[in-house]
């Protein structure tokens, strides 16, 4: 039997192109649960994306764009998407760590369904 | 900003009674806190449930926090409370606008815009509107930007298009928010940090140089992008833009800040 949370993660994981996805607290940076490649360090990627997604979630809000529900980076070497789980600032969020060539719709759809899913069983 | 709501929470403890509850959850609002804020303009709904202010601060939260039926509700309740509540009618426009109603959307902030002849911003957002009513329906509007040939998809400009400096300073460019109000420079300083937020955790998992970072955030999608003389270009676009369609803008915003470069050396 699947535990809940690898349920919850397992689609994203299995995505052409994704190293690493991580269903973390956002306010303390530390993983609640992730599914990752030997190469990837689950707790430094939570930890900063963690970081980087309040970051940008508190700019967002203060720019009075309001609350941000997915933040993606692109780089030269990878791609970085968090999306929040749960419409409450502080929530779950879910981050993926993915090949800078894998396919950013597929990314963005099966993250969202993750997120949902997260809140969900949360 | 804390000093005002340090100020408006006194006044308010000292009358709990008084009306003060409504700048000070506008200012909690403005101050990235949704849930205090809520807080407070529920409970001074409860004293005050026919003030239509107070029910336009209320959907605003609710707005920010991307609740858009229950911002609906507030903004409805607020217009019939007061008829032709400017506020109410901009938000109800800026909410019609996000679930594609344009015509509904041009005509809540044409009424706003007779009721409140002199607010330059809702007179801007009922350009753009009509700007983007005439791409969609393929006319030949002087206003149009880019009027899209009949038969062809419809194509969405951004809301607005800033070039940043390395200090967070505005090159050029105009963004402004749902109410009309020009936010161009706080919008630059506050999403410009950000880069440098990104660059570091770039850096540490070994990532390499950023291309991109976008936020889909409950009123416009954002998005940024690295431009010579280690400024930022910045483009936000209706929430729900196509994530194809906004990545292009920012291509074309990155072109056009080399452009800028080129042309200022």
């Amino acid at each position: 039997m699947i535990a809940p949370l690898d349920a919850v993660l397992d689609p994203v994981a299995r995505t052409r192109g994704v190293r690493a996805v991580v269903l973390a607290a956002e306010d303390d940076g530390v993983p609640v649960h992730a599914i990752t490649q030997t190469d990837v360090d689950a707790e430094t990627l939570t930890a900063l994306g963690c970081r980087l997604y309040r970051s940008a979630r508190l700019a967002s809000e203060r720019a009075g764009f309001g609350a941000s529900s997915i933040m993606h980076v692109e780089a030269e070497g990878g791609q970085i998407v968090v999306a929040r789980a749960g419409n409450r600032a502080g929530a779950l969020v879910v981050i993926v760590l993915a090949d800078s060539d894998a396919n950013t719709g597929a990314l963005r759809l099966v993250l969202s369904r993750a997120a949902t899913a997260a809140a969900e069983a949360a | 900003m804390s000093d005002e709501i340090g100020r408006l929470s006194d006044l308010l403890a000292g009358d709990p009674a008084s009306l003060a509850f409504i700048p000070l959850a506008d200012a909690l609002r403005r101050g990235s806190q949704p849930d205090v804020a809520l807080r407070v303009v529920l409970r001074g709904l409860e004293r005050h449930a026919y003030n239509a202010d107070a029910h336009d601060v209320a959907a605003r939260i609710y707005a920010d926090i991307g609740d858009r039926e229950r911002a609906k509700d507030e903004w409805e309740m607020a217009l019939k409370i007061t008829t032709g509540h400017v506020g109410a009618l901009r938000g109800l426009g800026f909410l019609a606008f996000q679930r594609g109603d344009l015509s509904t959307a041009e005509r809540h902030l044409r009424d706003a815009a007779e009721r409140a002849p002199h607010d330059a911003g809702i007179r801007t957002a009922l350009d753009r509107l009509r700007a983007t009513r005439a791409v969609e329906n393929g006319s030949n509007g002087a206003s149009a930007p880019a009027a899209a040939p009949r038969g062809t998809y419809a194509v969405a400009e951004p809301l607005g298009e800033l070039l940043i400096d390395a200090n967070g300073l505005v090159l050029a460019g105009e963004l402004r928010d749902h109410t009309g109000t020009d936010v161009s420079a706080s919008v630059g300083a506050e999403l410009t940090g950000v880069r440098a937020e990104a660059e570091q955790a770039l850096a540490r998992l070994g990532l390499g140089e950023w291309r991109a970072l976008s936020i889909d955030a409950a009123s416009a999608a954002v998005g940024l992008a690295p431009a010579p003389n280690g400024a930022v270009t910045l483009v936000a676009a209706a929430p729900g833009t196509a994530p194809g369609l906004f990545r292009r803008h920012l291509q074309r915003a990155r072109q056009r800040a080399v452009s800028f470069f080129e042309a200022t050396v």
